[in-house]
């Protein structure tokens, strides 16, 4: 595994979703990914140890609900996957984060992961996450999704 | 027999995961019960039988690594086994947990072949179909 932190998300993020939703993910350009003016939701997950700082993710409405219908086992038009969409993303995080920091800082160090945060945003703030340098583009099924990871 | 089953994690969405994925292993189990916190799985505890414990590290209110060390100060709860099921990789937390009495750990992502095989070590092979 790479030392570079961006080329571990890149890797484990695709791994995740693959095993955890069945789905697919491709990095991508991501000032080139656009919502189509759909609400998006930001999870951000704090971790503290051998290693400080946050993991992001935002991705629109739409996708996920696809995590939630494909993590729970349901089509997507049940109500219950737009319910459980802001808890999809989350524990899709979660699960990211905790590979991401064994990647980088192996099987030794204890870490401490706090509960992940996933609110609503508007379109404005997909555009600006996007521009971040730091961000990287995925296309989930075909769906964008962007990623952050910062160090302190 | 079929086992009473106690799920714990804060993601509504995991444990409805856990749940379905022991329909899939094929584990026998009576009553699926939940928790969303350890405080709550210690009060479902007080009041049913439970064979099996899945449970999650990080939650609010009471984590899982409290919750077993409630449970080990008590002489009925300490014999439940336990099944950590988190993202946390770290070998040191796991030999950690596993000397606070911790029966086996699961790293989600899991897959119903991991689930299956950590009820038959743990509880044998008559559970699973």
């Amino acid at each position: 595994m790479s030392d570079d932190p961006k080329e571990v998300v890149r890797s484990v993020f695709c791994e995740v979703v693959e095993k955890m939703a069945f789905m697919f993910a491709d990095p991508a350009d991501a000032a080139e990914l656009d919502t189509a003016g759909d609400t998006c939701l930001h999870s951000t997950i704090e971790f503290s140890g051998a290693l400080r700082g946050k993991l992001e993710m935002m991705a629109p409405q739409g996708l996920c609900v696809m995590f939630a219908a494909n993590v729970l086992g349901l089509d997507a038009d049940d109500p219950l996957c737009a319910q459980r969409a802001a808890d999809a993303v989350s524990e899709t995080l979660n699960v990211t984060c905790g590979h991401v920091l064994t990647a980088m800082a192996g099987q030794t160090p204890v870490f401490e992961l706090k509960a992940p945060v996933t609110n609503a945003v508007g379109p404005e703030a997909w555009a600006a996450f996007r521009q971040d340098p730091a961000v990287q583009g995925f296309l989930v099924d075909d769906a964008p999704a962007l990623l952050r990871v910062t160090l302190a | 027999m079929a086992l009473n089953i106690l799920v714990v994690d804060d993601s509504a969405t995991v444990r409805a995961v856990i749940a379905k994925t022991l329909q899939i292993a094929a584990v026998k189990h009576d009553k699926l019960f939940e928790a969303a916190n350890g405080q709550e799985a210690l009060d479902v505890l007080k009041e049913n039988w439970i064979d099996l414990i899945f449970a999650d590290i990080n939650m609010p209110v009471m984590n899982g690594i409290a919750m077993i060390e409630r449970m080990s100060a008590d002489g009925v709860l300490k014999t439940v086994p336990v099944v950590i099921v988190s993202t946390e990789g770290s070998a040191t937390r796991i030999e950690e947990l596993k000397a606070k009495g911790v029966s086996a750990y699961v790293r989600k992502p899991f897959t119903p072949e991991a689930i299956r095989q950590v009820v038959t070590e743990i509880l044998g092979g008559e559970h699973v179909g």
